[in-house]
């Protein structure tokens, strides 16, 4: 992180009370991986692009960071996104957060809804990589696209790592772990594995950040962005009359919906 | 294909469909006997979950019905469950999954004639198609470890944030 990210991180932990800050370093491999500053002497100076970076919010979600209280977290336009739905959420109670986005030579401090909400306004996300593969994926027949989907699926073996990286996961009894019923087949077989991932796009429909920690994450390479992209196309196509404040489309219903499939 | 009888579930609410299944019966309209009806409490019950569990117990087709929107008997139930199925219909739509398998209707306590011809023209459209034999596949099929597949070169890119 830069000079001035890190003059801040230290007047933050001296002077606000500031426990714990989760910054982000790379390892001998180059990949990003969290670091956790607990005293001045952890501060270290890395050089990570900004859309290098990634969503470490899921550890917010776990008790022994939650017991820190007062956090400061290093994090890009994701991060700010992600922090804007889990306050939605009630997810962020009782926590003191500060959010620190490096900028070129600089970094914006965010620490309210009201600040997030300015910062994300500004911006625009670009989505060209993701909606040229869920275009490719729509082209193909019904058939092509089973074949494709059985192909790439045949790689997870449910390590369930987009579950354990997903800042919006955060119940602590999941689906997966509940065995009468037994939801989701522990056998490595292709069934159980195709109902863990439309769980997971079902769970996540309307709540997504599309931060990509999930696709970043999973050893087999599986596009899981493209199923979270299509279902919010599909949601902010499909209740468009929603005003923007809903932040869970689920959640919600107007009473002159009309859906053509419902006989 | 002649000879094929599908095997159809139907998820049906206790307050409509339901009551709109006996009303069939008792006003004695035929209907195919391949339905097997379980009742819900209300269609805001019928988890997605419920479904892939029915596909998974070898149904070839699936029908979803419940109240007429404001019909409801918890006032809201079908609404939730109605915006559930839109995204849920466009995940197996994108999985390649074949949706026209499940029948989403809304039938009334007083449609007895509809629900017969709901369960009789589902039959007929399940026996055009045929038995799901490609989701039947992936419930025998063991995989063999390690796999020939080698997809996971797939390249992550990142995408940039635009101001």
């Amino acid at each position: 992180m830069n000079q001035k990210i890190n003059q801040h991180i230290a007047y933050l932990m001296k002077e606000k009370g500031v426990n714990l800050i989760i910054s982000q370093a790379k390892d001998s491999n180059g990949f990003v991986i969290p670091h956790f500053i607990l005293s001045e002497n952890d501060i270290i100076s890395s050089v990570i692009a900004i859309n290098e970076m990634r969503n470490f919010f899921a550890y917010l979600n776990k008790q022994e960071i939650k017991s820190f209280k007062s956090i400061g977290i290093v994090c890009n336009y994701f991060g700010v996104k992600t922090f804007f739905q889990l306050k939605f959420e009630n997810q962020l109670k009782d926590l003191e957060l500060f959010l620190l986005i490096p900028t070129d030579d600089d970094f914006i401090e965010i620490t309210s809804e009201k600040q997030a909400e300015d910062y994300l306004s500004g911006l625009k996300q670009s989505t060209i990589l993701v909606d040229e593969e869920l275009e490719n994926v729509k082209k193909m027949s019904m058939e092509e696209r089973w074949n494709y989907w059985m192909k790439t699926l045949e790689l997870c073996t449910k390590c369930y790592a987009c579950r354990a990286a997903c800042p919006m996961c955060y119940c602590s009894s999941c689906t997966t772990e509940c065995n009468i019923p037994q939801w989701i087949p522990v056998p490595a077989s292709l069934h159980g594995i195709f109902e863990w991932h439309v769980m997971r796009a079902m769970h996540l429909a309307g709540r997504c950040t599309e931060c990509d920690e999930c696709v970043k994450v999973c050893p087999a390479n599986i596009p899981l962005n493209i199923l979270n992209k299509g279902l919010h196309n599909k949601i902010s196509e499909a209740f468009s009359s929603d005003d923007s404040s809903i932040k869970y489309a689920l959640n919600f219903f107007q009473p002159d919906e009309k859906v053509d499939f419902i006989k | 294909m002649e000879d094929f009888e599908p095997k159809l579930a139907a998820f049906v609410c206790n307050w409509c469909t339901y009551a709109g299944a006996d009303l069939t019966g008792t006003s004695r309209m035929k209907y195919p006997s391949n339905v097997r009806i379980l009742r819900f409490p209300c269609t805001g019950r019928i988890d997605f979950m419920l479904v892939m569990k029915a596909f998974d117990s070898g149904v070839d087709g699936l029908i979803v019905s419940g109240c007429h929107p404001n019909d409801c008997h918890y006032t809201s139930g079908n609404f939730h469950a109605q915006r559930r199925w839109v995204v849920f219909k466009e995940v197996l739509d994108i999985m390649g999954f074949d949706t026209r398998r499940i029948f989403f209707t809304w039938v009334s306590a007083a449609e007895g004639a509809k629900w017969a011809k709901v369960v009789t023209d589902a039959v007929e459209e399940l026996k055009k198609l045929g038995p799901y034999s490609e989701f039947k596949k992936i419930l025998l099929k063991k995989l063999q470890f390690p796999l020939d597949n080698k997809t996971a070169d797939r390249e992550i890119k990142t995408e940039p944030v635009i101001s």
